[in-house]
């Protein structure tokens, strides 16, 4: 078993085989179960197995990663969501219910969000609509969808259930 | 009294005369542009349609609309269009307003939510896709199948109507894959073979520009 520190990219309107985009900053561990978001143009990885590292790339480039700021505290199985400029990252392991977010154009450090005590606390997928972010699933199999305002720093409320309980699930958005 | 008569006839022929040039704001998003076209605060009649059109290559593309925004679609995402927006009365069609230019382009987020795999409580894989409306609130719906176990530790992103997914674990057995699928987020429907990463592993993270999507790190 190993830890991979590769950035495949896709274009997504195509099928096709991935291509290497460059190296992520960080190695080894750091590289697993982060959680991503991203702007049109950026794209910011933050956490790993206990770190509160964050770095980024330029999408429509390629090459490594670069350094970002860090989270609050150090977290891993996290997931995150966007609106086109501000990210936000969910609770993760070893911590409790800690929501973080950042300025996606900069380069700084999180700043505290707010609370979500309405699903668990790691192992759950995120998703947006570029305003509202929803969080489903997680820890023990949960079916729990809750969701947040991005643009705000309040703390989640419910959402409603997913059709099975789950955790650690793939998460999307798109059209309609 | 010549006077008031000259005021007179000029007041009447600009109540006749078509509305003055509009201003226009842009708002590009996938394979369209939203046109808010705003007449002029003094104009005369009603206005009663409100016109865009987009150029690229020679090629123009309009929309007509009783009320503002005016919304163009099938365009080209990628593509750089020159705007412009015209109002009309009773009495005729304003003059152009100003041209700008806007380039539509796929967003890397949507209305729908997308929910992909994951383990079961007792660590099953699941191929289980579930979707909600992310606007509202309620409980979700069947969307489809993976084409593939995921027993999780995966990653999503999405372009437009297009949703791609990696990362795979595919249970025991099987093991870690470097299968990548995709699923049509405007439908519903079971996912499909999209190609291969250039190394399997899972426990990685991805997002996406709306037409380019990255996975990154991970663990096999």
């Amino acid at each position: 078993m190993a830890n991979y520190n590769i950035i495949d990219y896709v274009t997504i309107a195509t099928t096709g085989n991935a291509t290497d985009f460059g190296d992520r900053l960080n190695s080894d561990a750091k590289t697993r179960l982060s959680g991503a978001c991203a702007s049109s143009t950026r794209g910011v990885m933050g956490g790993g197995i206990q770190v509160n590292i964050m770095e980024y790339v330029t999408i429509e480039t390629t090459g490594n990663s670069q350094d970002f700021g860090d989270l609050t505290a150090a977290r891993y199985a996290l997931t995150a969501a966007a609106s086109p400029t501000r990210g936000v990252f969910f609770k993760g392991y070893n911590i409790d219910n800690t929501m973080d977010y950042i300025t996606i154009a900069s380069t700084g450090n999180a700043t505290d969000f707010g609370d979500d005590q309405v699903g668990p606390n790691a192992y759950q997928g995120a998703c947006s609509n570029g305003t509202r972010a929803t969080m489903g699933g997680g820890n023990a199999a949960s079916n729990i969808i809750a969701y947040v305002t991005i643009a705000s720093t309040g703390n989640s409320t419910d959402f409603g259930d997913l059709t099975v309980g789950r955790y650690n699930p793939a998460t999307l958005s798109g059209s309609a | 009294m010549g006077k008031l008569n000259k005021g007179g006839l000029l007041g009447g022929f600009d109540q006749l005369r078509a509305p003055n040039a509009p201003t226009i704001a842009v708002t590009a998003s996938s394979e369209q542009l939203s046109i808010a076209i705003t007449a002029p605060t003094y104009t005369t009649g009603t206005i009663s349609s409100y016109c865009a059109t987009a150029i690229a290559g020679g090629v123009s593309t309009g929309a007509e609309s009783t009320s503002s925004p005016v919304t163009i679609t099938g365009l080209t995402n990628g593509t750089e269009y020159t705007v412009s927006g015209v109002v009309k009365s009773e009495y005729g069609s304003s003059p152009s307003s100003a041209t700008t230019t806007a380039t539509p382009a796929s967003l890397n987020y949507g209305a729908r939510g997308i929910f992909v795999g994951g383990y079961n409580s007792g660590g099953v894989p699941l191929n289980v896709i579930d979707y909600i409306n992310i606007s509202s609130t309620g409980d979700a719906q069947d969307f489809g199948d993976m084409n593939v176990l995921t027993k999780g530790e995966n990653g999503g992103l999405a372009g437009g109507s297009r949703g791609v997914i990696s990362g795979i674990h595919g249970g025991d057995g099987v093991g870690i894959i470097n299968n990548i699928s995709f699923i049509t987020t405007s439908s519903t429907g079971n996912a499909s073979d999209f190609g291969d990463l250039t190394q399997a592993r899972s426990q990685l993270c991805s997002f996406s520009s709306g037409s380019r999507g990255c996975f990154a790190g991970g663990f096999d």
